[in-house]
């Protein structure tokens, strides 16, 4: 059989295999939007580790690290700072899911909204956040596909792999919702990690088989390339002010992109919070460190200095540098970081679409009634719209946007962090702040991203973070929050909400058990 | 512009009208009145506010409703009332139930060995429409995912459970609060739970 063939094959029973998965417990989502957008509220510790982690991960993590390793040198290591995100996933997180619990939150807007008093103000953040979702899973998608062309060796025509690749993600969140994505992501770390493994073992033994890492070492003190292993590296881009901004980047804003803060409200009990503090920096580091070990080891060793495509240095190597058989785990382990991330995006798209944008306007706040099931209904004919948006998105391939739509995502997923943040703990935090500190952050991201050059070398994310906070705690100070919040969401959490959710969780159980016989 | 079309809903400047409205006009005293929903009912303190969890089913067949003024710093009363009515898959013994209780908090206990849940007493009561108890139980927990970061805190719960034949669905009404706040208030707490209707 030709490698091209059985590299397709493989794609299709790996596709085939994630539909069915999604749509298996396609009745039991149908029931309740509980279920279907956040498996009620019980995933189990592993699962949600798997989860987040993996979710973190995004396919440009795959092919993005490695080939910025290769340009700029080890001190793009320092983004691992993301792994302050495992703390910070258990100082917010907590709060928020107790506050999840209480009060029925689902998505940042939901909180949001409800916390700082304003429907404008949430439908800012909701569509702020769906529009930039959108870009980012269609840049997974073309990374997939784009490494299915190359793969496959033209067999499997761009159009066909983005199509596939796009219908099968949705149709897997269509049919299953969160509790189907995180098992599936759970699936998918074991998989990346695996993958990835397998890929530095093979290349490392096939290339380097008198001493391994060593002798990759000492080939690049020979080949000119010593210097990635040093700071500021080859273009001086990580010196100390460098290295900071780009752990910052990767610390502070991770736990407010919406697919990872919709994970603070699925875990199943307060101790899956303690475990995470821990567990998520191990993972992090456990799944960051290989894909490290090939930009600043393996690739320069292999192709020497001033490779013209640094971009690609993954798929060269995996395609041209290796037997088909790993070329088609290297495509899996791209499989497991797009579509981890994408169908967790898409889900938090749709969410935010249907529950906070169309339900809410058109039904809630007209004082009609929507069942539970509509809501699931609802969820997931949004998946559908999205889908197509997105298809067309990968199709047509408009680079301008997509690529200023992808530049300008992770600055404005982190607009949220201060509001997130102050509402979670600090009583004097206003809705004025909020959109005050929100808006001007958006502005000042667009502004150091496409017109001026951030200042002081720090990121055009840190500059909007710094601003937006500031007139979050400025505007605040000069207004008042209702005292009606100040109890909702500050006097009330610590109090009678922890042992109450300990109570109703007793109840419910003891009723499912009885239902159960 | 922006501003004003961004700050045209203040939810909570609505709600907070109406209710220093209401603290003007009643005084900070036990006066329940009634709240009902989908046939289930119970008497509440006129100063205590009713959460709706819109994540929740909320239908005649399964629903779960909060009534409690802890959101009041100033009120020393912390006193949590829950609500909670399902429809059974099957016809179901309240004994059986009763008895699944007991497996679920020891269950919880095993669980989480250093939080402590402890069920005190089940009594069954007389003076119910329907065969009902009563039951006393205790957590003992820490608020803060880090034991050491955080306090240990003793809840009480009185538990009312019965079993409405009329609508075949199981309706509990539960209070939770500290022990002081039990030592103090029992008989009224007592005297809501028993006002529990269910058709």
């Amino acid at each position: 059989m030709k490698p091209a063939v059985f590299i397709s094959l493989g794609i299709l029973a790996y596709a085939i295999f994630i539909v069915w998965h999604g749509f298996r417990s396609f009745k039991s989502t149908s029931e309740s939007s509980e279920k279907f957008f956040t498996a009620d509220r019980g995933l189990n510790p592993f699962v949600l580790l798997c989860t987040t982690s993996i979710s973190v991960f995004s396919a440009l993590a795959f092919y993005g690290a490695p080939s910025g390793i290769y340009k700029d040198g080890i001190g793009f290591y320092s983004n691992t700072g993301g792994m302050v995100a495992g703390l910070m996933f258990v100082i917010l997180g907590y709060r928020l899911w107790l506050l999840g619990k209480e009060y029925g939150f689902t998505t940042p807007v939901d909180y949001l909204r409800s916390r700082y008093y304003s429907e404008g103000y949430g439908l800012l953040v909701s569509i702020v956040l769906i529009l930039f979702i959108i870009p980012y899973v269609a840049m997974q998608l073309i990374a997939i596909g784009d490494a299915v062309v190359v793969t496959t060796e033209g067999m499997v025509p761009y159009v066909i792999a983005v199509a596939v690749g796009t219908i099968v993600v949705s149709l897997h969140i269509i049919g299953g919702g969160m509790g189907s994505v995180a098992w599936m992501d759970t699936f998918h770390m074991c998989l990346g990690f695996g993958t990835l493994l397998t890929l530095i073992v093979y290349l490392t033994m096939h290339y380097f088989p008198n001493g391994g890492f060593v002798e990759a070492v000492d080939i690049m003190r020979q080949n000119g390339t010593f210097d990635i292993l040093s700071t500021p590296g080859p273009n001086g881009a990580f010196d100390w002010k460098g290295i900071v901004g780009n752990a910052l980047t990767g610390a502070i804003a991770t736990v407010v992109w919406p697919h990872i803060f919709m994970r603070t409200f699925v875990a199943s009990s307060k101790e899956n919070f303690r475990q995470m503090s821990w567990a998520m920096p191990i993972s992090y580091v456990l799944v960051y460190t290989p894909i490290v070990l090939i930009g600043a080891i393996l690739a320069p060793a292999i192709l020497g200095a001033g490779f013209d495509k640094p971009d690609n240095i993954v798929a060269v190597l995996s395609t041209q540098y290796a037997p088909p058989f790993i070329a088609f785990i290297s495509l899996l382990c791209l499989f497991a970081f797009g579509v981890s991330t994408a169908d967790s995006l898409l889900l938090s798209a749709s969410a935010m679409a249907s529950r906070d944008i169309y339900l809410h306007h058109v039904y809630e706040l007209k004082g009609r009634s929507s069942d539970s099931k509509q809501v699931v209904k609802f969820g997931r004919i949004v998946l559908l719209v999205l889908m197509i948006i997105t298809l067309i998105i990968v199709a047509v391939r408009p680079a301008s946007i997509t690529d200023y739509a992808y530049k300008l995502s992770s600055p404005f997923f982190a607009q949220i962090l201060p509001a997130t943040v102050a509402g979670l703990f600090w009583k004097k935090a206003t809705k004025e702040g909020a959109i005050a500190g929100t808006v001007s952050g958006l502005i000042v991201a667009i502004i150091f991203t496409f017109i001026v050059t951030p200042p002081l070398g720090f990121s055009a994310l840190i500059w909007a973070l710094v601003v937006n906070t500031a007139l979050l705690v400025i505007v605040s100070l000069c207004t008042k929050v209702p005292e009606e919040i100040i109890a909702k969401y500050h006097t009330r959490i610590d109090s009678i909400i922890y042992s109450g959710a300990e109570l109703t969780s007793l109840t419910d159980a003891t009723i499912a058990a009885v239902n159960e016989k | 512009m922006m501003f004003k079309l961004l700050t045209r809903t203040n939810l909570a400047e609505k709600e907070t009208e109406q209710e220093s409205e209401l603290h003007e006009l009643v005084p900070d005293t036990y006066n329940l009145i009634p709240f009902q929903v989908y046939q289930v009912g119970i008497k509440h303190p006129d100063t205590w506010h009713v959460f709706v969890n819109p994540s929740k089913s909320f239908a005649f067949h399964d629903g779960f409703a909060k009534i409690d003024r802890s959101a009041d710093k100033k009120c020393a009363d912390q006193a949590s009332l829950s609500l909670r009515w399902a429809k059974l898959k099957k016809d179901t013994n309240i004994d059986e139930y009763m008895e699944e209780v007991q497996r679920q908090y020891e269950k919880k206990q095993k669980k989480n060995k250093k939080d402590h849940f402890e069920i005190l007493s089940i009594e069954p009561l007389d003076n119910m429409p329907h065969k009902a108890y009563l039951m006393y139980s205790s957590i003992r927990a820490n608020h803060s995912v880090y034991r050491s970061m955080g306090q240990e805190e003793t809840i009480m719960a009185m538990q009312l459970t019965t079993y409405c034949p009329v609508t075949k669905r199981l309706v509990i009404a539960n209070i939770a609060s500290t022990p002081e706040d039990f030592d103090k208030k029992n008989e009224i707490y007592k005297e809501i739970l028993f006002s529990l209707t269910c058709h």
